[in-house]
């Protein structure tokens, strides 16, 4: 018993301390954006690797996800005759949540892993000293770029997430299960808002900065040599996904 | 009396359990080639890492020029690194550059050079350390002794008034270690900078040095001029500089 309570409280501690620490690498990341001067080029450079090389993982798992989506909605629905709701439906999902969540998902399995281990294997192999060493913040030279580059892209590829998922299934809804294109048109427009998609815009940018925070910090922190870039990696992305889904929740229970 | 620029006053580091310095002292002579010699696992990457502010100690000052770089702030710290070049042991080279673009970071970050003076002062670098046909590799792709030398032109392309070299010569061949030895040397006459090297030549150490200091047991055991090294009557020295695995230093603890 006694154990279960020291492990607890130990978990308990390092969690936070490890958040802590997550907060005050944030701070320093706000801290070196504000001051000047701010390379461009290291963040197009990011935004290429997140954003144009997602591209297709994202519209290929978008696509799927919608048709998946009508498929099992249709089914649902049409126990109860209301196979005209599935545009709708689906539209709803997508945009208020699976976009937002799937995208950010991918992107932390191809991006967010990347970062933390780059970032990782720069500091065991000592180029994060050596960047210290030139006088080169290395929280400026390595972090602040891979940051914004996702807060201004993941955006942008949950748009795309959306619009291929309602694509997805639109095919499915209409020409495979040979729903009424009109009514199946008319009432995803009558039903979908402006402000579901903007919602879910809204949670894709702290989604970003969540994964992106989080690859990084791993990366920064990694300690001895390809072990610890492995685990790190792998940490990144476990942790990741779970605050996601976690501020998805919290995001989801405010924002609607 | 020669001035010193750096001055180390009772520094002391542990990691955990283990004290790597204790209290050390140490005056590094301005305009000379220090050396310190030392077993492997015995504190010198940590005490030069000190030295440019890489790793805080756990009490003591290191003085630069009489500011105490352990209590900067970052900014400030910065200031005094410019002023820095590093060779590190491992070369740390950024392995996602070319050795061209390592070798220029320096004058890229910090210099308002132009495209051309930058490629100018980099070829001729590169020249220095003999790797000329290596430029547009990656650290991969070239040997050990091609990274180290080409962390020596990175730490020296920006022209520092003090150098700090992690082991410049291990690993590389006896002709290419004579070659770069007189490099150092050249470069320390030529524009009168500050040294630092870490070395397991003993040959080569007294070859170059103004000044030998030999850490043992976290601490400064013995310093002075190559002469005056090769007189003092300490059997730890004494053993050390003739490599004999008979003496007070065990190689293998028999406690
Ligand atoms: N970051 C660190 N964390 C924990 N221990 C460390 C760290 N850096 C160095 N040490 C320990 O400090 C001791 C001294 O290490 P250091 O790298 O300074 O040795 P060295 O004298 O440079 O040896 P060598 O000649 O082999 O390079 C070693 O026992 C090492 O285990
Ligand atoms: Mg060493």
């Amino acid at each position: 018993m006694n154990r279960i309570i020291e492990w607890l409280g130990k978990t308990f501690i390092d969690f936070l301390s490890e958040a802590g620490r997550m907060l005050l690498l944030l701070i320093e990341v706000v801290k070196q954006t504000i001051k000047p001067p701010l390379k461009l080029e290291r963040i197009f450079i990011q935004m290429e690797f997140i954003g144009v090389k997602s591209l297709f993982v994202v519209i290929l798992v978008s696509l799927f996800t919608g048709m998946v989506l009508a498929l099992q909605t249709y089914t649902g629905f049409r126990r109860f005759s209301a196979e005209s709701m599935v545009g709708a439906i689906v539209a709803l999902s997508l945009c208020r949540e699976l976009g937002p969540v799937l995208t950010s998902i991918m992107v932390t399995a191809r991006a967010g892993s990347a970062m933390a281990a780059e970032i990782g294997t720069m500091r065991v192999t000592e180029q994060i000293d050596a960047l210290t060493v030139m006088a080169v913040n290395p929280v400026k030279y390595l972090i602040v770029p891979r940051i914004l580059a996702s807060v201004l892209v993941i955006p942008v590829l949950t748009i795309i997430s959306d619009y291929t998922g309602i694509v997805g299934g639109y095919i499915v809804g209409v020409k495979l299960l040979n729903i009424n294109e009109g009514v199946y048109i008319n009432r995803t427009i009558d039903l979908l808002e402006m402000s579901d998609i903007f919602n879910g815009l809204f949670k894709s940018v702290v989604f970003a900065l969540l994964l992106s925070l989080i690859g990084c910090y791993k990366g920064y922190y990694t300690k001895g040599g390809a072990r610890g870039v492995g685990k790190a990696t792998t940490e990144a992305v476990v942790l990741s996904c779970v605050v996601i889904f976690i501020a998805d929740y919290i995001l989801t229970s405010f924002l609607f | 009396m020669e001035d010193n620029i750096i001055k180390i006053r009772k520094l002391s580091k542990r990691f955990g359990t283990q004290e790597v310095l204790k209290e050390l002292d140490l005056d590094i002579p301005k305009g000379q080639i220090t050396v310190i010699i030392g077993r492997s696992g015995g504190g010198k990457s940590v005490l030069l890492k000190h030295i440019i502010g890489l790793l805080k100690p756990d009490s003591g000052e290191i003085l630069i020029d009489g500011i105490d770089i352990a209590k900067e702030p970052e900014d400030k710290l910065n200031e005094v690194r410019k002023r820095f070049g590093m060779l590190f042991q491992e070369g740390a080279l950024f392995d996602s550059m070319t050795i061209e673009e390592n070798v220029a970071f320096p004058l890229l970050e910090h210099t308002n050079l132009s495209d051309k003076e930058i490629e100018e002062r980099t070829k001729e670098v590169l020249a220095m350390v003999g790797l000329i046909g290596a430029e547009k590799k990656y650290p991969s792709e070239i040997s050990g002794g091609m990274r180290k030398r080409a962390g020596l032109a990175r730490a020296i392309i920006a022209k520092p008034d003090i150098i700090l070299f992690d082991e410049p010569t291990s690993g590389l061949d006896p002709i290419m270690s004579a070659h770069i030895d007189n490099l150092i040397v050249d470069i320390q006459k030529r524009l009168n900078v500050t040294c630092i090297i870490i070395s397991h030549d003993i040959q080569s150490t007294f070859r170059i040095a103004h000044k030998i200091a030999m850490l043992y047991d976290g601490k400064i055991i013995a310093e002075g001029t190559p002469d005056v090294m090769r007189t003092i009557d300490n059997p730890y020295l004494r053993q050390f500089i003739e490599g004999s695995s008979q003496g007070p230093i065990q190689v293998v603890d028999n406690e």
